[in-house]
């Protein structure tokens, strides 16, 4: 917390290059014992390398890593383990075949006369643990039964376990729910007081404030500042991350003239979790679906978007026709592109180039009889990665070489090429850096001005305000509340999420 | 837009080194093809005489065909067990076609239908069920060996005719034939798989099923499309190959589909699907013909033969770096 | 009086009526049991199932489809079902075992076509056989008399049953015995299969181009030989010989392409083991004896004399007729 407290691990000028580019540029970074200390940078600023070459995971190319009083000049992943480095990543790389107990004690379990394992004193001893984490799971569930945020506390656990004095998280929160967050934060304060030292990295500036004792801000693989978390302001932080002053955030809520309803619901209830849903959406709309996870947000974007075809009750219509999808490619057909949020799952093809990702939902317009116009498809990549500002602007280079933010641009392109006039995303930024999420928007409110209508499903109450024109709360899979941002802030907006209403707040 | 920005995206949206693996196994597979050929030419120089070298291309030719049509089907993240045993039905059609009538162009026709349709059929079973393609083509295999034996009552179908006069003994330039048609075929899948929509949904669905469905591809059309076309393939190896043999055997096909996938896998089309080559293919296939050549002239027992053969695939195999 | 008459008449009608069920089970079955698809097995069972009617035998076929597993439930099968006989090639030495074990237990008679172990030899109703060791040797001799010197290649089946490497074993002695100076250049295994020794052959030839002649261990590889040879423009220059008789191998010597081969065909061969068998069954032929196969070599000049595999009826009844063929000593491997 102060500079007496000695060190858990201090990097000295380290840096790496790839072919040539700089990603890492003679950083230093130190965390003291008991600290906690955010780790804050935008996509492509160095601080996914930073975490590997702390993990072991990398070697640097010059500085020196300290910990427990060796320097190293570079670590593998064991000699950090060793050294009692312990990184959790977003989805934690755990087994989930095996138990919790089993996965605590992967590697170290205790054994019985003959080397016979001794499941009972595992379990024992991994209730014991967790207790003292203030933890309460089943040791003896197996992991892949298990919600991800309780898969998470293992990991953690496990790392207690490994005698871990460096925890390293990388985006914690990004499969979290609000309440799993605050769990996870009181986890961490508990651990840091009990002597952890803790690297936090996550594109949350809130979170990051919150919990932080200090913060590193990197920018194009340089340490560019380091703040107290106590004085730290996240406009300060923004600027510092991004490189220059950005204006307060634009409410463009404009003056879009009230359209007639392109998007019509009435009474649909789907299989998937709806119960008699009823909405109009105008051209030209942005609306943006949130609420508490399976609450019915994901289900509703699902049927929309012609994804999900189980609607049971109730009818749709889209510009004053039935729209009833039974396939996706029909609903492509209307017009209704879905951009789901698991892109590497389910919406790119990772092994394909960024222009044949781009034109994969709209193929025939560059084909004639089956024959496809190859120079004219990298020339509709060349213009949307323009339009967009996709980088690298290079159309034949494999999307999985992409960044995260990069990637949804690419996914957004699609969905503009394939002359979306209902577009319908899940999470349209997460896990992208702070630059690209304020272009996303941009471009979904063009092409909102342009005619289109958006509807988007998020959890992320600053994306909710400053995008949609209307927010609507779903639970038990019904729309409970219909919120306009103006005059909206994020604990206003997650108060109404958590508690029931019936009236809407406005 | 802005240039720091865009400078400091470069490193990690580069990651050269893995393209680096991927040209190294290319490579490989050319260094262990020069290498049989310089190990055989030292023990016998009548190696690199043209006439073995045509000899070598001809008697690949049906392979090449199947291995060609096997191609896109590993692309798309599937694969036809069934290939040889259909090839056997298809080649027993032709015979027993133009045994009947007399008519080559009919015992043509019959081939090609033949095994377009039993490709068809794989394929609409793969795309309906959730068993994998290895399981259900496994199926078809059994039950279309069954079927060539029937057909042709346990005994060869002799008597092909003319079909034998241009695909058993005929060349042109030197070159025989079924030369011609493998490298037709070879160049016809290359065509498909770069230049047109259902090479490229072959390899959306290879990729990423999920995503290339969400993008509104027919998955399930496409499979059957894809199935069917490698039966067309398989069809016209059948037709070839009876004509090369002057027979139908209910036997010829045999062997034919793991010695297809193992040219296409040694090509460096992964089993997982979402990228690949026909040219990477024919280096397959050329490799397999090579070694099998090249045991002969050095006259290594046929003991040792089988033997040999699988440690070159798999060591062919290991050395392509995995993408 | 009246209740003698109810008797008799009874007894008549009993008698009238189980008669015919009686004469029935008088007729003799037999399972003939093949190890495959193999044609050379489909044209054995169906000369024995012509003469099965001629002799008004009932024939039960089975086939193991090349799996042991199979050939045993084929067995036990026909056991359960109360077969007077069974007629098997089998598919391989340790289901022969196991099948003469099983047919021993029910006492029921076990004949052997091409399958010759002395361990079994003597608890089976007989085996016949060709003499594997010598039967290449008649088409070695011819050769060798065409071929006083040069160079010859052989190509023999799959390695590893024993009668593939008789096969080409006993060609060579045939050569050697000639007194002829030619030497083999190649020796390889194309797996009974035309494909494998089409490709084996155009190797031989692109590698050898000064050899003479080609023996081939079955005449369907014959034929691949013969095509291969067509193809390199050597029809003519270069002798075959081939092995077993096949039709298509006839056909060959017809057209000219090939010498001779030496033919076993399966039909004659099953028609007398079927007699043979019948005969261990009422006691008229001794058990556990040794007979050598109806085996022939075929030129052009005795064409007309061959012995079809595909037999007619009326051939078959012809072989009906024939003197059984008498037990003989089991062949020896030569010792050389």
């Amino acid at each position: 917390m102060t500079s007496d407290t000695p060190l858990a691990i201090q990097v000295q000028g380290v840096t790496k290059s790839f072919l040539g580019q700089r990603a890492l540029d003679d950083v230093d970074f130190e965390v003291a014992r008991g600290e906690v200390h955010g780790l804050v940078g935008k996509n492509g600023a160095g601080k996914s390398t930073f975490m590997k070459i702390l993990s072991g995971a990398q070697p640097p190319d010059s500085g020196q890593i300290i910990v427990g009083g060796t320097a190293f000049k570079a670590l593998n992943p064991a000699e950090g383990r060793a050294a009692g480095i312990a990184i959790v990543y977003q989805n934690p790389e755990l087994h989930l075949d095996l138990s919790v107990a089993a996965n605590i004690f992967l590697g170290a379990e205790p054994r019985k006369a003959f080397g016979i394992l001794d499941d009972k004193a595992m379990a024992t001893r991994a209730t014991e643990l967790l207790a003292r984490l203030g933890l309460d799971l089943p040791v003896n569930q197996r992991l892949g039964d298990l919600d991800i945020a309780d898969r998470q506390q293992v990991a953690i656990a496990k790392a207690v376990r490994e005698k871990a004095h460096v925890l390293l998280l990388d985006e914690p929160t990004a499969a979290l729910n609000k309440a799993q967050a605050e769990f996870l934060f009181r986890l961490i304060r508990d651990l840091a007081k009990q002597g952890m030292a803790v690297v936090y990295v996550s594109h949350h500036l809130d979170e990051v404030l919150a919990i932080s004792d200090r913060i590193t801000v990197l920018r194009n693989g340089r340490k560019v500042a380091l703040v107290e978390g106590g004085s730290a302001d996240k406009d300060g932080l923004i600027s510092m991350i991004v490189g220059r002053t950005l204006d307060a955030v634009e409410t463009h809520r404009s003056l879009r003239p009230k359209t007639e309803p392109f998007l019509v619901m009435d009474g649909v209830s789907s299989t998937g979790g709806l119960d008699n849903v009823s909405l109009e959406v105008g051209r030209g709309e942005i609306v943006g679906l949130t609420g508490l996870i399976g609450g019915g947000a994901n289900a509703l974007a699902a049927v929309i978007g012609g994804i999900d075809h189980r609607h049971v009750a109730g009818r749709m219509s889209l510009g004053g026709e039935p729209y009833a999808p039974r396939a996706v490619r029909e609903a492509i057909a209307r017009g209704v592109l879905f951009i789901p949020e698991d892109m590497r799952g389910r919406g790119l093809v990772m092994s394909l180039s960024i222009a044949k990702n781009i034109s994969l939902a709209a193929l025939r317009r560059l084909s004639r009889l089956g024959w496809l116009k190859l120079a004219q498809e990298t020339g509709v990549a060349t213009d949307m990665s323009e339009r967009l500002d996709l980088n690298p602007r290079a159309p034949s280079r494999e999307v999985r070489f992409l960044s995260g933010g990069n990637q949804r641009k690419a996914l957004l392109g699609r969905a503009i090429f394939a002359d979306g006039r209902l577009f319908v995303l899940e999470e349209p930024t997460q896990g992208v850096d702070v630059e690209s999420q304020r272009q996303i928007h941009d471009h979904l409110r063009s092409l909102a001005n342009k005619g289109a209508t958006i509807v988007f499903v998020s959890t992320d109450l600053e994306e909710l305000i400053a995008l949609a024109d209307r927010i609507l709360v779903l639970r038990n899979g019904r729309i409970e509340q219909a919120l306009s941002p103006d005059r909206l802030d994020p604990e206003r907006l997650l108060s109404a999420i958590q508690t029931q209403s019936t009236r809407s707040v406005n | 837009m802005s240039s720091p920005a865009a400078t400091a995206a470069k490193p990690a949206s580069r990651k050269p080194g893995a393209l680096r693996g991927q040209d190294l196994g290319r490579y490989t597979l050319l260094i262990v093809l020069l290498l049989i050929v310089v190990v055989t030419a030292i023990g016998n120089p009548r190696f690199l005489s043209v006439n073995n070298l045509l000899n070598i291309l001809f008697q690949v030719s049906a392979l090449g065909i199947v291995a060609s049509g096997q191609t896109i089907l590993l692309i798309a993240g599937g694969l036809d067990l069934s290939v040889g045993a259909a090839l056997s039905v298809a080649g027993l059609a032709t015979a027993l076609t133009i045994m009947h009538t007399g008519s080559v162009a009919l015992g043509i026709l019959a081939g090609v239908v033949a095994g377009t349709v039993i490709g068809a059929i794989n394929g609409m079973l793969v795309a309906t069920n959730r068993a994998t393609p290895f399981i259900i083509t496994l199926g078809t295999m059994t039950f279309l060996q069954g079927v060539a034996i029937l057909m042709s009552g346990g005994s060869p179908i002799n008597g092909t005719g003319a079909l034998f006069d241009v695909f058993g003994l005929g060349d042109f330039l030197r070159v025989p034939w079924p030369v011609y048609a493998m490298f037709l075929a070879i160049l016809v899948m290359f065509l498909i798989l770069r230049f047109t929509t259902l090479g490229r949904y072959a390899f959306a669905i290879g990729g990423n099923e999920e995503a290339a469905r969400l993008s509104g591809i027919p998955v399930r059309r496409i499979k059957i499309a894809l199935y069917a076309l490698s039966g067309l393939f398989v069809g016209v190896a059948g037709v070839i190959l009876t004509g090369v043999l002057d027979s139908g055997l209910p036997s010829m096909g045999t062997g034919y589909e793991l010695r297809a996938i193992a040219a296409v896998v040694i090509g460096g089309t992964p089993l997982i699907g979402g990228r690949g080559t026909v040219l990477g293919t024919l280096g397959g296939v050329l490799l397999l013909g090579l070694v099998s050549n090249s045991m002969n002239l050095l006259g290594v027992g046929a003991n040792f033969q089988s033997a040999v053969l699988g440690l070159i695939i798999t060591a062919a195999v290991l050395l392509q770096k995995k993408a | 009086m009246n209740i003698t008459r109810r008797a008799l008449a009874v007894l008549a009608l009993g008698t009238a009526i189980l008669a015919p069920s009686l004469s029935q089970a008088a007729e003799k079955t037999i399972a003939f049991m093949r190890g495959g698809p193999d044609p050379y097995y489909q044209y054995g069972m169906n000369a024995a199932q012509a003469a099965a009617d001629k002799l008004g035998v009932k024939l039960i076929t089975y086939s193991a489809n090349n799996d042991p597993t199979q050939e045993l439930a084929n067995v036990q099968d026909a056991i359960t079902k109360g077969v007077d006989g069974i007629l098997i090639y089998a598919v391989s030495l340790s289901s022969e075992k196991a099948a003469i074990a099983q047919a021993k237990k029910a006492g029921v008679p076990i004949f052997f076509q091409y399958g010759y172990d002395p361990s079994i030899l003597a608890d089976s109703a007989g085996i016949m056989q060709i003499d594997l060791y010598r039967f290449g040797e008649p088409v070695g001799e011819a050769i060798g008399k065409l071929l006083p010197e040069g160079e010859y290649a052989t190509i023999t089946g799959k390695l590893g049953r024993g009668d593939a490497e008789a096969f080409v074993q006993s060609f060579k002695n045939g050569i050697a015995k000639s007194g002829s100076k030619a030497v083999s250049v190649a020796d390889l295994a194309a797996d009974w299969d035309r494909q494998k020794a089409m490709d084996a052959a155009s190797q031989i030839l692109a590698a050898h181009p000064n050899v003479k002649a080609i023996y081939a261990a079955n005449d369907d590889m014959a034929v691949g030989v013969a095509i291969a040879i067509e193809r390199a423009g050597k029809t003519g220059q270069i002798l075959i010989g081939g092995n077993n008789g096949a039709p298509y191998g006839v056909e060959l010597i017809e057209k000219g392409q090939m010498t001779l081969t030496g033919s076993n065909p399966p039909s004659i061969a099953s028609v007398h083991a079927l007699r043979l068998l019948l005969g261990v069954i009422d006691g008229s032929v001794k058990p556990g004896q040794f007979y050598y196969a109806p085996s022939q070599v075929i030129t052009k000049d005795n064409l007309a004399d061959a012995a079809p595999w595909d037999a007619k009826p009326e051939m078959v009844t012809k072989w009906l007729e024939e003197p059984l063929p008498q037990g003989a000593a089991p062949p020896v491997p030569p010792t050389n």
